[in-house]
């Protein structure tokens, strides 16, 4: 008998874009400071709401220069083969790693099947409980 | 803090993750709705 490889699922709930960017940036800043890797998955673009918000944040100049060199752009490519190749190029296997994945239901099922499909494939080659998905569900969808 | 009854469409999601992530943190579903428990087991043993 063998385990099918999970990862650690988590979920989350927000109704603005404001209110999306203000919960994920403090995370993101603590994530960088523990050397975990940020992959996202958006299928709208965050960058001007993340932009106004780190301006806000109390940071060093350096841990706000990581934070914009995440992916806060819409990445609409849902096909397997997409994911599979950032997946392959942003992976860390020394560190720890945490996907975030923000758009509606059906990309978010999509992309989640993807990540679990490629994790499958490679998973004597990756730690996977070194790697959290975290879903951001817009509430007003529901 | 604690919410009272949730809807099906919520429930669905929640079921298939292990924790719930807000502006407080990460924590355990059931800290957050109370009364919920997950519909199933997702153990998959091949």
């Amino acid at each position: 008998m063998r385990e099918t490889y999970k990862t650690q699922k988590v979920c989350s709930f927000y109704v603005s874009n404001m209110h999306f960017a203000t919960m994920i940036l403090p995370f993101a800043k603590k994530q960088i400071e523990e050397k975990t890797k940020v992959i996202t998955f958006l299928e709208n673009n965050f960058t001007t709401n993340i932009e106004l918000v780190l301006s806000k944040l109390i940071a060093a100049e350096e841990i706000k220069r990581e934070i914009l060199n995440i992916n806060w752009k819409d990445t609409k490519a849902v096909k397997y083969i997409n994911i599979e190749k950032i997946l392959k190029n942003k992976l860390d296997s020394n560190n720890k790693n945490v996907i975030i994945v923000n758009g509606n239901e059906d990309y978010i099922n999509n992309v989640n099947y993807c990540i679990d499909r490629y994790l499958q494939k490679s998973h004597k080659k990756i730690e996977t409980n070194e790697i959290k998905v975290i879903n951001f569900y817009e509430v007003r969808n529901f | 803090m604690k919410y009272g009854t949730f809807n099906e469409n919520i429930k669905e999601i929640l079921d298939k993750h292990n924790a719930i992530f807000n502006t407080a943190g990460e924590h355990k579903i059931e800290e957050v709705f109370e009364g919920y428990k997950k519909s199933k087991e997702e153990i998959e043993i091949i």
